[in-house]
């Protein structure tokens, strides 16, 4: 069986982790078989966005299992739309992360829609990270908004996760990804029971997480094998577009 | 784009058999488990649950503590604790005692004491109170005077700082429970201060934490815990199985350490 990881970083942060060594990062892909690992900078703020997408774009060429993800900045919406027109006519870019937040970047601000607007001819998924205090409320109306574009929510586990479930439940373009530093036991049972099998993805949150917690957790929950098998790489595949070989 | 599928490695023929062939675990110490009504939020943290997750995966030894001692009563918590463990052997007691209570834990320690309790958790963050607490501070140095290991709850940045400054003067070993990426740092610059404080491992699941605290103070400090069954079991034990690490170096996580830690602490009785 294949493993798509959706979610994973590759370049400096401020932490002890090895995230900037894509020979480390490929070492660890071998040994738990993930075969694609899509990954995005860390931290790229602001001034930092040209130079951190360009550095990650150098640093998985030539690394046939790493596919790159752009970061985009609301706060930095004409370096997000230049990042865009760069990186993603390549092959080896597959995804757009962008993090949401209740007031520079709100999800529904018109800088979010000219990101979302100036990705929509690559068709490929966006990965959202948001913190406590961003609404979800506002990040479904996106995904209402823009039906046709998955987004991927990163905060599996976190506080107010379950009460966060009943909002996205009929929002089909809106996807959530296995990494978490909580990894309660009933959680992916609770997911796959509320939205179902096919809008949940693997993803590690690799290096900040070891993949074999979100491994773990797929392996230890009360869901059936087709459901794993969904979660571990055929969602991925469809949001990517990607043939089996 | 084309996806080429490589073979299958052990972890994932493993996965494929999650179904009937669970981790197996034969000589885990788990040190951090609980059991009984969990009041944060709906889960199933029942006894039986803890049991089952133990023998699914083979694990010989946990440490645990009953929910209702640090959620509505440290007193009766621990006479829960101490029921559970006297039924089942493969469980040791965590008592606790409440800073926010004071009157009475003095006692109380002393009585698990006397009862075999050789570990005494503090819950700050699930308790909300400061690690600056002076009744902390006098539980905690009463505990350690007495023989016991101080297990302390921390997965904030700073909250370790803070948990070392009030515990200066503890004598005895403490473990820490809840360092996670944005806290090693922190936390492994503290042990490098204290000889006897130890890392459990249930929130340590960033790339290459093992080798950090392994480099930076020795694997002697890093004992297993996997918050079951409040978290998933295999999501902590796997980063560690498959770790950077030597086979001997495995097995004092998954035990060695935590059982000499013990053995000390009994010999001190």
């Amino acid at each position: 069986m294949p493993i798509i990881d959706l979610h994973a970083h590759l370049g400096p942060c401020p932490w002890p982790v090895p995230s900037e060594d894509p020979l480390r990062l490929v070492e660890k892909l071998d040994l738990v078989a993930i075969d694609l690992c899509v990954v995005h900078p860390p931290v790229a703020e602001g001034g930092q966005l040209l130079l951190r997408n360009s550095d990650l774009a150098t640093a998985i060429e030539g690394h046939e299992r790493l596919a790159g993800c752009v970061w985009l900045d609301a706060a930095y919406v004409n370096e997000s739309v230049e990042v865009i027109a760069a990186l993603m006519p390549r092959k080896n870019f597959r995804a757009a992360a962008i993090e949401l937040d209740a007031s520079d970047r709100h999800p529904m601000s018109a800088n979010v829609e000219t990101i979302i607007k100036a990705l929509l001819r690559y068709t490929c998924p966006i990965i959202v990270h948001r913190d406590e205090r961003t609404p979800i409320a506002a990040v479904v109306q996106l995904a209402e908004k823009f039906a046709k574009v998955p987004l991927i929510l990163t905060e599996f586990g976190g506080r107010g996760w379950r009460q966060m479930l009943p909002a996205i439940e009929r929002r089909t373009n809106v996807y959530l990804s296995t990494g978490s530093h909580q990894p309660q036991r009933d959680l992916l049972k609770t997911v796959v029971d509320l939205i179902g099998q096919n809008r949940v993805v693997y993803g590690s949150n690799l290096p900040f997480t070891d993949p074999l917690v979100a491994l773990g957790m797929v392996r230890d929950s009360d869901i059936n094998a087709v459901a794993k098998d969904r979660i571990l790489h055929r969602n991925a595949r469809r949001l990517l577009n990607l043939d089996l070989v | 784009m084309r996806l080429t599928v490589r073979g299958a490695p052990p972890i994932l023929r493993q996965l494929h058999r999650t179904e009937t062939r669970p981790s197996v675990a034969h000589d885990t110490f788990d040190a951090n488990t609980l059991f009984g009504h969990w009041a944060q939020r709906a889960a199933d943290t029942a006894l039986p649950t803890l049991l089952e997750t133990l023998e699914r995966h083979r694990v010989k030894r946990a440490l645990t503590i009953a929910a209702s001692g640090l959620f509505v009563d440290c007193i009766q918590g621990n006479d829960e604790t101490l029921a559970a463990c006297r039924d089942h052997a493969q469980l040791e007691p965590i008592g606790t005692v409440d800073p926010r209570r004071w009157v009475g834990c003095r006692e109380e320690l002393q009585r698990v004491w006397d009862a075999g309790v050789r570990v005494i958790g503090f819950y700050p963050e699930w308790q909300e109170w400061s690690p600056e607490n002076r009744a902390f501070q006098r539980l905690a140095e009463t505990a350690s005077r007495l023989g016991q290991i101080v297990l302390v709850e921390a997965t904030r940045e700073g909250m370790v700082s803070r948990i070392a400054n009030t515990l200066a003067d503890v004598p005895g070993p403490v473990i820490v429970s809840g360092a996670n990426y944005r806290t090693l740092a922190e936390a492994v610059a503290i042990l490098e201060d204290r000889e006897q404080w130890y890392l459990e491992t249930h929130a340590l699941g960033s790339l290459g934490a093992q080798e950090i605290v392994k480099d930076a103070v020795g694997i002697g400090r890093l004992l297993f815990g996997s918050r079951s069954p409040l978290q998933y079991f295999s999501s902590a034990w796997l980063p560690i199985r498959y770790a950077s690490i030597s086979e001997d170096e495995r097995d004092c996580i998954f035990g060695g350490n935590l059982t000499a830690l013990l053995e000390r602490a009994h010999a001190h009785h």
